[in-house]
């Protein structure tokens, strides 16, 4: 980090000042609507969104049902969704088959039930070499998986969004449904990453 | 970030990575363009970039893109890059005479110590080639996963 003279702005907030004020002039924003639109992002939309979802899939048959069918409508059961995500396929970890998701061209993410991704879901490591070497990868990320297991890997797009079904960790039989969603981690979700207790 | 697997401990990196984030969203509800479009500038962006040899290794990489499609598209709906860069010039002028007496968004941005660049110039050359179509990319009625590694 430079320690220069802190009179000149990065080009970056400048830029972002100017285009907000520009489209402020014209009508088309309102800086509050900005405002609440950052403050959605950084204290209501999380991954405990979409831990509740797994959470509940765990516990409830009939919803899990409905959830890989139908992802988008399954999470509307729990108030969760927004405009950005058209559709959700939520895909379902066994002993047997891995899933990861990746967005290769750029950042899709499903935003209402994760929040915004995390850095390196959007660098070109993680982009690249997660469609080419993903066993590789996910050990260095710290997820080993057993050479016996499949892995499959999910392209994110505008249109569609993946969601992961993780395995429901061993000796959580007597846990609630709060205490299970406590568990689950946005990792976990992306794929890169078991539950555990 | 020395690892970029490592968990950053808020949503955005900056103070402007938030508001730019945010201004596409409130941009995109108004009807000024539609999430989708920006998503094909986004990608022409890091597409280009990486092309370049250059990567996205980090938040400030992927947000420099982001913050750029804005710029394209906004450009894109009648926003001359004159009119931006009169309005940029002002900023600058603003935020350098007053120093210490910022006005609210500035007293995050002045932590950021970040290089100033000259960008002024360079922000809309790279978008004229790579539109990944969308569509090719797009859907099927069932999802496939894009690659498969087998168990062994």
């Amino acid at each position: 980090m430079d320690n220069h003279s802190s009179n000149e702005k990065p080009w970056q907030a400048v830029r972002t000042e100017a285009v907000e004020s520009l489209l402020v002039e014209l009508g088309v924003i309102d800086s509050a609507r900005v405002d609440e639109i950052v403050r959605h992002y950084e204290e209501k939309v999380g991954p405990k969104g979409g831990a509740r979802v797994v959470a509940k899939a765990w516990t409830d048959q009939e919803f899990k049902k409905r959830l890989l069918a139908d992802g988008l409508a399954a999470c509307a059961e729990l108030g969760l969704g927004g405009p950005e995500t058209e559709k959700l396929h939520v895909v379902e970890n066994t002993a047997s088959v891995h899933n990861a998701v990746v967005c290769t061209l750029c950042s899709c993410y499903p935003w209402p039930i994760l929040g915004v991704p995390p850095a390196w879901y959007k660098s070109s490591a993680y982009r690249s070499r997660m469609v080419r070497e993903p066993r590789k990868l996910l050990t260095e990320m710290g997820l080993p998986l057993d050479p016996s297991v499949e892995i499959r890997v999910w392209d994110s797009v505008s249109e569609i969004r993946y969601l992961v079904l993780p395995e429901r960790p061993e000796g959580t039989e007597s846990f609630t449904e709060e205490q299970l969603a406590d568990l689950v981690t946005r990792d976990a979700m992306i794929g890169v990453a078991k539950v555990t207790v | 970030m020395n690892n970029m697997f490592e968990t950053a401990p808020s949503a955005f990196p900056t103070p402007w990575a938030a508001r730019s984030f945010a201004i596409v969203n409130a941009a995109a509800e108004a009807g000024l363009f539609d999430l989708k479009d920006f998503q094909r500038v986004l990608i022409a962006s890091i597409g280009a970039k990486e092309a370049a040899g250059g990567c996205i290794g980090d938040e400030s990489a992927y947000y420099d893109c982001w913050i750029e499609s804005l710029s394209v598209l906004v450009r894109e709906r009648g926003v001359t890059p004159m009119k931006l860069a009169v309005v940029e010039a002002s900023i600058r002028e603003r935020f350098s005479s007053r120093h210490s007496h910022h006005h609210p968004h500035d007293d995050h941005d002045a932590h950021d110590h970040e290089h100033v660049h000259g960008h002024a110039h360079s922000q809309y050359e790279h978008h004229h080639s790579h539109e990944h179509g969308v569509s090719d990319h797009a859907a099927e009625e069932t999802p496939r996963p894009i690659y498969i590694e087998q168990a062994r």
